[in-house]
C-alpha cells in the first residue's frame, strides 16, 4: 500500500472549492507559482492515518480548453503529472452547469470523486439529489459535503482514500456525442493509436475530441509527438468539416451542446427540483447594490468602509510595531559601548532595522486592507463591483477587473500589484500594473501631510453652512484626483501605443451572496500579507542597506570637536540658570553649591550620551553625582536644596502626567478630558506651592526656562550633527549634484537628497527632510519641519514635491513586484523611467507655469 | 435543444442587447472567436440554452440568467450573442 497519494482539486470558480481545501489541509498549506507562467499554484498536505495526501488546489475553471492559462495549467497538471485522485467540487445548488467540468474531467478518464459541495443549499432549494444513481450515471463516486460547515471533510477523504486504492470504483461511463460525432471520433481513433507516443501519453478517445475542437495545444503535441505524419491531422480537419457541414455549426459548439445533452440527461434521472429560485435573497440584495442610480454611490461608500476600517483599527497594531522596532535597535545598540564606533552596529541599528522597520510598520495596515477585500470579494460583492465600474474602466481601456487592484492601490502598490492576478489576459494585466502606482499609496499621504500642513493653511474656502470647503482636504483632493487622472491618460496611452487591443470582454459570474468563512477570509489575507512580508524582508533589507551606505558615507571626521564649544556652552548655560535659583530658593549664598549639583548633573548628562548605562563610564559619572549631593547635605543650605530637588520630581511628574496626555495624537484640542487634566495639573502644583512656596517657585522655574533650554539645545546639536553628516554624505553630494537638474523644479539638493531616500520606501522622504533640516526624523519633530519648510520655499514647489511624489518614485518593493509579476525586468524599468521622466516634465511644466503666472510663489 | 424543423420558435431573431428586461429568450448563436465562444459555452451559452435578462442597460453591462447561473456581460458582448 502506498504512503503517499497525490489529490488534485478542480472545480469551478465560486464553487467553494477553495474552503474544501482549507478543510483538507488545514494551515498546512503553501503557495508558490507553476513554473513558467504566473498561474498560483497552491498545495497542502493531510494526513489520512499512515497515509500522506498532497493535495494540489488546481485554479478554478469553467471547462479545460486551450483558451486560457489557468485551464491549461490544470489540464496539464492532471495529463503530466498523474494524481491518484481528481476531486471536482461542484456546487450542488447550481449543478448543471458545474457537471460542465466534469465531463471533461471524465473524458480525460482521471480517476474521478464527485465533490457536491453546498449541498446543505441545495436541499434548503428543494433539489433531492439521489447520489447513487448520479454516481453511476456519471462513472464517479459522489460525496455530498458542506464545505463552509467542514461538513462531509471525513467522507471525502474515505472516497478519496478508496478510489486511490482501487477500491469502489464505479464502471466507467462514457460521455456521448450523437451518432454524427461518435462517427468521426471513431474514425480518428485508429488513426491515433497509430502513435504509441501519443497513446502513452493521453486516452485515445480525449485526443480525438480534442481535435475536433481544434485544440491548439493539441495540435501542437501531436505535431511534435508524431512528427511529420499529418495524416491524423488531415483526417481531423476533414471530420470538422464534415460536422460543420451536417449541424451548420462549429464542432465545439455542437460538442458543448452535447455536454449539456448529457449532463441534463443525467440530471433529469437523479435530481428531482422543486422551483424556488437559487437566489432569492441576493435578488433582494442585487436590486439595490446594481441599480442603476445607486450602484456607484454604494460602491464608493462600501471604498469609504474599507479605508475608514483599516486606518481606525490599524493605527494602534502600528504604534506597538513600531514600538517594538524601537526597542529592538535600542537593545541591539546596547550591546556595544556606547561610544564604539562599531559599523556593524551602525549598520544593523540604523541601516536595516530602522529600513525594515519603517516598512514592516505597515503590516497591520495591509492585513487589515486585505481582509476588509476578502470579506468583498468572498462574500461576492466583488463581482457586482467590477460588473458597475466596467462601463468607466472600458471607457479607459481596461477591464471592470482592474479597479480591484486600483483601490487596493490606494493603500499599498505591492499588493495591488499582485491583485492583477485576477485579470485575464496579459495585455490587462500589464496596463493596470504599469498604472496602478499612479494612485496615491498611504505613504505617499505621509508625505501630503507634511507638505500640506506646511503650506496650505486650513483656510475656509467656501461657507454654506451646512457645509463648509477647506483648503487642507480641497488640497488632498487635487493631488489624489491627479493621479487617478494620470492614470486614466496613462492607461489609454498605452492601450493606443504599446499594449494594443481589443478589451476582454466582460463575462463574470455573479454567484449568490454569502457569508465568508473566518477561516477562509483569515487565510486569504494571510497569503498576501506574507508576500508583502517577504518582499520587506529581502529587497528592502538589501536597499535600506544601500541607503544607509549612501547617508553615512563617507564620513566627516571632527564633528564632535566641531561642536564641543556650543555643547560647553550649553552645559555652562544650564549651571548658571541653576545657580541663580538660589535667590528663589531663599539661599541667596548658595548659589556655589547649587552650581556644584547643576555640574554633576551636567556631566551626568554628558556621560549617558557617550555611555551605556550599564557601562562604567557613566556609573562613575553617577556615582560622582551622588558624592556631591551627598556632601551638599551635609551643608547648612543641605535641607534647603533636598527640598528643591523633592519638588522639581514632583513638578515633573505633574507636568509629564499633563504632557503625556497631550502627546498622545487622539486627544482632541479642547476636549472635555484635556480641559480635566489641565484643571487637575494646575490643582496638583497649587498645593504643592501650599507647602513651600520657594521650593515650588524654583522648580517650576527650573522646569519652565533652565530644564527645556538645556535639553533643546542638546537636542540642536543632535540634529545639525546629523544634517552634517548627511550633506558630507554621497546621498547629500548627489543630492547636490543633481541640484541643477532640480531647480528648474523648484527644487534644491536637500529635497533631492530626501527623493534618494524615497526610493526605498517613500516615509524615508519625511524623515530624510527632517534630517537634512536638523529638525530630527521622528513624527514629534513634524511641525519644526513644517516651518522650516514653509521658510524655505513657496506652496507652488510645496505642490510640486507633491506632484513629483505623486508621478515617480513607486518605492522599489513595487518595482520588484512589478518584475515578478511581469515575469522581466524590461517592464519594471520602462514603468520607473516612464513615471520618472512624467513627473520630471509635468513638475518642470507646472513650476514654470506657476512661476510665470505667479501663483503660489 | 433542437430546432424545431421549420426554425420557427418565437420570435425574431434580435441581438441580446436589445431584448427587454424580465423577458426570457433562447440563445440562437455567438458571433465571436472560438475562444470566447468555449468561455461562454462552460458558463452554459450554448446554442439552445434559455436566456433570462435580469438587467439590460441597452449598449452597457448586461445581467443575465442561464442554466441557474447569474452572469454579467460586459458591453461589446451582448452585441455579440443572438438570440430569439
Amino acid at each position: 500500500m502506498a504512503e503517499r497519494i497525490v489529490v488534485a482539486l478542480a472545480g469551478n470558480p465560486n464553487s467553494g472549492k477553495t474552503t474544501i481545501f482549507n478543510n483538507l489541509t488545514g494551515a498546512r498549506q503553501h503557495v508558490g507559482n507553476y513554473p513558467g507562467v504566473t498561474v498560483e499554484k497552491k498545495q497542502g498536505v493531510r494526513q489520512h492515518g499512515a497515509l500522506r495526501m498532497e493535495i494540489v488546489d488546481l485554479p478554478g475553471t469553467y471547462s479545460l480548453t486551450a483558451y486560457s492559462i489557468e485551464e491549461v495549467v490544470a489540464r496539464d497538471f492532471l495529463i503530466d503529472k498523474r494524481p491518484d485522485v481528481v476531486v471536482d467540487v461542484a456546487d450542488a445548488s447550481n449543478l448543471e452547469r458545474n457537471l460542465y467540468l466534469a465531463t471533461q474531467l471524465i473524458e480525460l478518464q482521471v480517476p474521478l470523486v464527485l465533490a457536491l459541495n453546498m449541498s446543505d443549499l441545495a436541499a434548503r432549494r428543494g433539489f433531492a439529489i439521489d447520489a447513487p444513481r448520479l454516481s453511476e450515471l456519471l462513472g464517479a463516486r459522489i460525496v455530498p459535503t458542506v464545505g463552509h460547515k467542514n461538513r462531509g471533510t471525513a467522507e471525502l477523504c474515505n472516497a478519496v482514500v478508496a478510489r486511490a486504492q482501487g477500491r469502489d470504483v464505479p464502471e466507467y461511463v462514457k460521455v456521448t456525442y450523437g451518432r454524427e460525432i461518435e462517427e468521426e471520433i471513431a474514425r480518428l481513433i485508429p488513426l491515433v493509436e497509430e502513435h504509441p507516443q501519443l497513446t502513452g501519453h493521453f486516452r485515445a478517445r480525449w485526443l480525438a475530441v480534442k481535435l475536433l475542437e481544434d485544440d491548439s495545444i493539441v495540435r501542437e503535441r501531436i505535431e511534435r509527438l508524431a512528427g511529420a505524419d499529418s495524416r491524423l491531422l488531415e483526417a481531423a480537419s476533414a471530420s470538422r468539416r464534415h460536422i460543420h457541414t451536417v449541424f451548420g455549426d462549429s464542432p465545439e459548439i455542437v460538442i458543448a451542446d452535447r455536454r449539456y445533452g448529457f449532463i441534463s440527461g443525467a440530471c433529469q434521472e437523479a435530481v428531482v427540483r422543486t422551483v424556488e429560485a437559487r437566489h432569492s435573497m441576493s435578488d433582494r440584495i442585487d436590486a439595490v447594490v446594481m441599480h442603476r442610480v445607486l450602484g456607484i454611490p454604494i460602491f464608493l461608500l462600501f471604498t469609504y468602509l474599507t479605508f475608514q476600517f483599516t486606518f481606525a483599527f490599524g493605527a494602534a497594531p502600528t504604534d506597538w510595531v513600531e514600538a517594538l522596532f524601537g526597542w529592538l535597535s535600542e537593545a541591539l545598540a546596547s550591546l556595544w559601548p556606547k561610544a564604539s564606533p562599531s559599523v556593524l552596529r551602525a549598520l544593523l541599528c540604523d541601516g536595516v532595522i530602522a529600513g525594515v522597520g519603517g516598512v514592516l510598520t505597515f503590516v497591520p495596515y495591509i492585513m487589515l486592507l486585505f481582509l476588509a477585500i476578502s470579506f468583498l470579494e468572498d462574500s461576492g460583492y466583488m463581482a457586482r463591483a467590477a460588473f458597475i465600474m466596467d462601463r468607466l474602466m472600458h471607457k479607459i481601456g481596461l477591464h471592470g477587473k482592474s479597479f480591484i487592484p486600483m483601490l487596493i492601490g490606494f493603500g499599498c502598490s505591492v499588493p495591488a500589484v499582485m491583485a492583477t492576478r485576477t485579470l485575464d489576459t496579459r495585455r490587462d494585466r500589464l496596463t493596470t500594473m504599469l498604472v496602478v502606482p499612479l494612485m496615491s499609496c498611504s505613504a505617499r499621504f505621509v508625505i501630503y501631510s507634511v507638505i500640506v500642513g506646511a503650506f496650505f493653511a486650513d483656510k475656509v474656502l467656501l461657507d454654506l453652512g451646512v457645509l463648509t470647503l477647506r483648503l487642507q482636504p480641497v488640497m488632498y483632493m487635487i493631488i489624489y484626483l491627479v493621479g487617478i487622472v494620470l492614470a486614466v491618460v496613462a492607461a489609454k496611452l498605452l492601450r493606443v501605443t504599446i499594449l494594443r487591443g481589443e478589451t476582454t470582454p466582460l463575462v463574470i459570474e455573479l454567484p449568490p451572496y454569502r457569508l465568508p468563512t473566518v477561516r477562509g477570509l483569515l487565510i486569504h489575507m494571510w497569503e498576501r500579507a506574507w508576500l508583502y512580508i517577504r518582499k520587506a524582508g529581502t529587497v528592502i533589507l538589501a536597499l535600506s542597506i544601500v541607503l544607509w551606505v549612501l547617508t553615512t558615507y563617507p564620513r566627516k571626521q571632527g564633528l564632535d570637536r566641531a561642536f564641543a564649544p556650543r555643547r560647553a556652552a550649553a552645559a555652562q548655560a544650564y549651571v548658571d540658570g541653576v545657580q541663580e535659583l538660589a535667590e528663589t530658593l531663599g539661599i541667596p549664598d548658595g548659589g556655589h553649591a547649587l552650581a556644584r549639583l547643576a555640574q554633576a548633573e551636567v556631566d551626568v548628562v554628558a556621560a549617558r550620551d557617550r555611555f551605556h548605562e550599564h557601562e562604567r563610564g557613566f556609573r562613575e559619572a553617577a556615582e560622582r553625582r551622588d558624592t556631591v549631593l551627598a556632601e551638599l547635605r551635609k551643608t547648612l543650605e543641605g535641607p534647603r536644596i533636598e527640598r528643591f530637588l523633592e519638588f522639581r520630581e514632583a513638578v515633573a511628574s505633574v507636568l509629564a502626567d499633563f504632557d503625556r496626555i497631550l502627546a498622545d495624537r487622539r486627544t482632541v484640542e479642547q476636549s472635555p478630558l484635556l480641559v480635566a487634566m489641565a484643571a487637575r495639573r494646575d490643582q496638583r502644583l497649587a498645593e504643592l506651592a501650599s507647602r513651600d512656596p520657594a521650593a515650588c517657585a524654583a522648580a517650576r522655574a527650573f522646569h519652565r526656562r533652565v530644564h527645556p533650554a538645556f535639553l533643546a539645545e542638546l537636542e540642536a546639536i543632535r540634529n545639525e550633527q546629523a544634517a552634517e553628516r548627511v550633506a558630507h554624505s554621497m546621498a547629500g553630494r548627489t543630492g547636490r549634484a543633481i541640484e541643477p537638474a532640480l531647480r528648474p523644479l523648484g527644487f534644491d539638493w536637500k529635497i533631492g537628497t530626501a527623493f534618494i531616500g524615497a526610493f526605498v520606501a517613500k516615509e524615508a522622504f519625511v524623515a530624510q527632510m527632517g534630517i537634512v533640516y536638523a529638525v530630527g526624523s521622528g513624527e514629534a519633530n513634524r511641525d519644526a519641519l513644517r516651518q522650516h519648510l514653509r521658510h524655505d520655499y513657496s506652496p507652488l514647489t510645496g505642490f510640486c514635491i507633491m506632484l513629483f511624489c505623486l508621478v515617480s518614485m513607486p518605492c522599489m518593493a513595487t518595482v520588484v513586484m512589478i518584475r515578478r509579476e511581469s515575469g522581466h525586468w524590461g517592464w519594471a524599468i520602462f514603468q520607473l523611467l516612464g513615471l520618472t521622466a512624467l513627473a520630471y516634465v509635468l513638475t518642470l511644466l507646472v513650476y514654470q507655469l506657476g512661476s510665470l503666472l505667479g501663483i503660489g510663489t | 435543444m433542437t430546432e424545431s424543423a421549420d426554425g420557427a420558435s418565437g420570435g425574431l431573431r434580435r441581438f441580446l442587447c436589445d431584448v427587454a428586461e424580465g423577458s426570457s429568450v433562447r440563445l440562437v448563436c455567438i458571433d465571436a472567436g472560438p475562444g470566447l465562444v468555449a468561455r461562454l459555452s462552460a458558463m452554459g451559452l450554448v446554442p439552445g440554452s434559455q436566456v433570462r435578462v435580469l438587467n439590460n442597460r441597452g449598449r452597457g453591462p448586461a445581467m443575465v440568467e442561464v442554466l441557474g447561473t447569474r452572469l454579467a456581460l460586459g458591453r461589446g458582448m451582448t452585441r455579440k450573442i443572438i438570440v430569439q
